[in-house]
């Protein structure tokens, strides 16, 4: 019984630390979108910060999975580190793909913003995409 | 539709709100209802709706992760192996996404729907029959340690289970995940019975489970599509705020309502907008007001 329930402690230490990201990241990103429509995500300082918080938003589930990775790594579990570094990994090739594949020509912000706030916010998506990791 | 003004932005925060509400209180994700009310009542391309869906799939799948992690319904090491499908198929659900003509997709969805309806129908039957967890395992599962347990909260006591299946259940998360990208769902419609049925889960486990993947299926993809410029901030704010909001104040009211009347009124609009979207796919969704 003896390793069975050290196993058990173990799991229950990485599971807290998994929901505490998640939930605690989840309302960090919803706060900074919330203060973005409060601004007016027309606004260039409103549609920074909503911007800010959907970066945070796709990037958590990458955190959890580095961290799952850490743990795991912690725990000596090699495959199982392999395993979630090669989730990490697909996820960041896709991300890369998705950057060279982007065609500026098509860029939604002119034909998108072209009629509201003139004056700097057509090239916010990009100012705002060097903050992600 | 060009989202013109905070006019658009907030009808169409109300618009994801009530998506959550519908979600949250069927037990499903809310971009089942996102992207139908996206493209057909707001005119929006079908890209741009399916990347404000995603962006709110991680949001929601975050919130009911945590809570599901914190009651040990959720078998980590499983998802983990899982993600390795799902976010491969969502890779190649992205490079598909551009192959595939919109009536095409609009098609698929409509198929989902469809499947939803018909899982909602069934689930009736399947809550009351007990499952048999003492199915026999997968020696690879066995070798990689996935079996585990979950606490049963009528009798307080922990009911170990085994997985089977695990080359199956694999396979089936990669076409989840592909369906996922394609079109800005869960698809935890698609999930949880590959792990019901494939792996033989327990189902509070598989939903947990599922639910636990979908935030990593989902980045995979709305990262693609946010760095295409596909996650339009004027469009994905609102519908990640209005549904995470939903999905809190949908499982609240499922807590007090009975929910054989709220299934069959559910199968109906599910149907109803499956009807909807599959004459988008021949009609174009341009016809909507305002488009």
């Amino acid at each position: 019984m003896g390793p069975a329930m050290d196993d058990r402690d173990r799991l229950l230490r990485l599971e807290s630390m998994l929901s505490g990201l998640l939930r605690y990241g989840a309302l960090i990103a919803s706060a900074w979108i919330a203060a973005g429509m409060a601004l007016g995500l027309h606004a260039d300082r409103g549609g920074r910060c909503a911007a800010i918080g959907i970066v945070l938003l796709i990037a958590l589930p990458a955190l959890r999975i580095a961290l799952t990775t850490a743990i795991f790594l912690i725990e000596r579990d090699y495959l199982f580190a392999a395993f979630s570094s090669t989730v990490l990994a697909i996820i960041t090739v896709g991300f890369i793909a998705g950057v060279a594949l982007s065609r500026p020509a098509r860029g939604p912000d002119m034909d998108r913003l072209g009629s509201s706030a003139p004056g700097g916010a057509g090239d916010r998506p990009k100012s705002v995409r060097g903050t992600s990791p | 539709m060009i989202v013109a003004g905070p006019l658009d932005s907030l009808l169409i925060g109300l618009a994801a709100l009530a998506s959550g509400v519908f979600g949250g209180m069927l037990g499903m994700a809310a971009g089942i209802f996102i992207v139908p009310a996206l493209t057909l009542a707001f005119g929006l391309d079908m890209t741009h709706a399916v990347g404000a869906s995603l962006v709110s799939a991680i949001a929601c799948s975050c919130g009911s992760a945590a809570s599901a992690m914190e009651n040990r319904l959720t078998n980590v090491r499983l998802a983990v192996l899982l993600e390795i499908g799902t976010t491969m198929g969502a890779l190649t659900g992205v490079a598909l996404s551009g192959v595939f003509p919109e009536s095409a997709l609009y098609l698929l969805f409509a198929a989902i729907l469809v499947l939803s309806a018909h899982q909602m129908a069934r689930k009736r039957k399947a809550d009351l029959s007990p499952q048999d967890l003492t199915s026999p395992a997968d020696p690879w599962a066995t070798r990689l340690r996935l079996h585990s347990s979950f606490p049963d909260p009528l009798t307080r006591r922990d009911v170990a289970y085994s997985v089977d299946r695990v080359g199956l259940g694999l396979f089936l998360m990669y076409g989840a995940g592909a369906m996922s990208s394609l079109l800005g769902i869960g698809s935890g419609v698609l999930k949880v019975p590959a792990m019901d049925s494939a792996m033989r889960l327990p189902i509070k486990v598989s939903s947990a489970t599922s639910n636990f993947m979908i935030g990593v299926t989902a980045s995979a993809s709305a990262g693609i599509y946010y760095a295409r410029g596909d996650v339009l901030p004027e469009v994905a704010a609102p519908v990640a705020l209005g549904s995470i909001l939903g999905a809190y104040l949908g499982t609240k009211i499922l807590m007090r309502t009975s929910n054989e009347r709220i299934r069959s009124l559910f199968i109906v609009i599910l149907l109803a907008l499956a009807v909807k979207m599959s004459m988008a796919a021949f009609q174009g969704p341009a016809s909507a007001p305002g488009g």
